[in-house]
């Protein structure tokens, strides 16, 4: 009797545990496949960068497992600060950061402009749409094309119109604005995307209070339609600002960095120090990305800050 | 290779005058614009006749030829010689075969090497290949380009040199090349240049 009645209890004690915490443990049961991926793949490599930004090595092992690595502390941070080709970078980062933001207004600018019903609008919608659909790949080439010296467009269009041709791409001071422009391109485009959907749940009634009020033009613009657009603009600016800091592509395709280093950005030097050709300084592309990654972090947590804000609001 | 080997300042007065040659073409002989073209839309200038002299590799020949250039307008010539005192030399990259460090039976990768580089089996591989053997008792194929290249590689007497980037730690390559370019450009920055890769070299070679 008490021989077959010992596991019995044990397997009904187990079973009103799972149900007594059942839906307490649920969501972590279905959270538990994206913790650990992320985990693995995004918190474990950015603590691995700091560890690896204050070796010096190149990336090998010796045959017999042991690595090459040499703890320099300190020191490619040191070499980073009194490193022109870093100031460059970081230059370049700023100068993106700041032009790319013009993608925001642009994109409002067009999706108001097409926010109508006429005759086919929704082919001009998708034709303006068409260059985020467009690999970067495919846009830094297009507009190396265009900028081209002897048979780009732009270079014989400027020379066409003032005698001598400008090849941007090869004029240390302009290459950065031109990388920018092809950038822009495809930036615009998709904020045009998230205002048009914005646009489309808008209260039509404040609408028509705010006409009877009198208020038109840039007035409604300004008190009535963009504070509806206020979560659109959130999410464009967010996207804009990450997509500024990790321009790398366009970069890469369109100059390699080019013309003796002007245009390189943090993400391509990094790049550049760590895994290209003249490269495979690891220490020292990890001490890049990790100040990149701290940049970043500045406007991560804002956003994430207010949105957490936001939420509580809400509630 | 004293140079790529760290062993001669950059400011050193005999990298000067080796500059201040070069400032005799450039920026005015040298195409404009050169840092934004790549070297396919560099062969189209010299096939449309608007540039006339180009430093580049045999693999180059087929983009003249399929352009429309003949055996009477493309030829092949050595680099100008500027002081009579110094040797002739030549740069002329490479391909190499190496056994791997912790290769398992290097005897019989050694025998493999022996092979490949006799002139026999160089002079076939590179008629395949369409480039130039490495053997100088190898014969070469009918291409008029690779014969003369062939005949200038074979006397040349102060040694073959790879490529700057090549024969340099690539972090000073990197470096240098790109000094190169700006100079090329402005040669009025050269202080500037030289001093950086100067500063460059320092750290670079005492690692």
């Amino acid at each position: 009797m008490s021989m077959s009645s010992g596991p019995v209890i044990t397997e009904q004690r187990q079973r009103s545990w799972w149900s007594a915490n059942q839906q307490r443990l649920t969501p972590y049961l279905f959270l538990a496949p994206g913790i650990i991926m992320f985990v693995l793949y995004v918190i474990w490599p950015i603590f691995q960068s700091f560890w690896i930004s204050f070796y010096d090595w190149d990336g090998l092992r010796r045959p017999d497992g042991s690595t090459s690595a040499r703890w320099i502390g300190w020191g490619n941070y040191i070499e980073l600060w009194g490193d022109r080709a870093f100031v460059t970078s970081l230059k370049n980062n700023l100068i993106w950061l700041v032009l790319y933001m013009l993608a925001v207004p642009c994109g409002l600018g067009i999706a108001i402009f097409l926010n109508q019903n006429a005759f086919g609008i929704r082919l001009y919608k998708s034709l303006f749409f068409f260059p985020f659909v467009i690999s970067q790949v495919v846009v830094g080439l297009m507009f190396a094309w265009f900028y081209a010296p002897n048979f780009g467009l732009l270079y014989n269009l400027i020379e066409l119109l003032t005698g001598k041709g400008v090849a941007v791409l090869a004029d240390p001071d302009l290459a950065t604005y031109g990388i920018i422009a092809a950038g822009l391109w495809p930036q615009i485009a998709y904020c045009m995307i998230l205002y048009l959907t914005g646009l489309n749940n808008i209260a039509t009634d404040q609408v028509e209070a705010a006409r009877l009020d009198g208020a038109k033009g840039l007035k409604m613009l300004w008190f009535v339609i963009l504070p509806q657009l206020r979560p659109a603009t959130f999410i464009a600016i967010v996207v804009t600002v990450i997509g500024a800091l990790r321009s790398f592509d366009l970069v890469s395709i369109m100059t390699s960095g080019g013309p003796f280093g002007s245009t390189r950005v943090l993400s391509y030097y990094m790049y550049e120090q760590a895994l290209s050709e003249y490269g495979y300084r690891m220490g020292y592309g990890a001490s890049i990305a990790v100040v990149l990654f701290l940049i970043m972090m500045v406007f991560i947590s804002g956003f994430v800050w207010k949105m957490m804000r936001d939420e509580r609001g809400v509630n | 290779m004293q140079l790529t080997n760290g062993e001669i300042a950059w400011t050193d007065d005999r990298i000067r005058a080796v500059f201040a040659e070069w400032a005799k073409i450039a920026p005015q002989y040298i195409t404009e614009n050169h840092a934004a073209i790549d070297w396919q839309d560099a062969a189209t200038l010299l096939v449309q006749g608007k540039a006339a002299n180009y430093v580049m590799g045999n693999f180059a020949v087929p983009v003249f030829l399929e352009g429309g250039m003949t055996t009477d307008n493309l030829g092949f010539m050595p680099f100008p010689t500027i002081n009579p005192d110094v040797v002739r030399a030549e740069e002329a990259p490479t391909d190499s075969f190496h056994v791997a460090a912790g290769a398992t039976n290097v005897e019989d990768a050694k025998l493999f090497m022996a092979f490949i580089a006799r002139p026999e089996i160089q002079a076939q591989m590179n008629v395949t290949l369409g480039q130039l053997p490495v053997n100088a008792g190898s014969t070469v194929g009918e291409d008029p380009y690779i014969m003369a290249g062939f005949e200038l590689l074979s006397s040349t007497e102060g040694g073959i040199a790879q490529f700057f980037d090549r024969d340099a730690p690539a972090e000073m390559a990197k470096l240098g090349m790109e000094g190169f370019q700006e100079f090329m450009v402005y040669p009025e920055n050269l202080d500037d240049i030289l001093n950086r890769l100067e500063e460059a070299r320092l750290r670079i070679y005492a690692e």
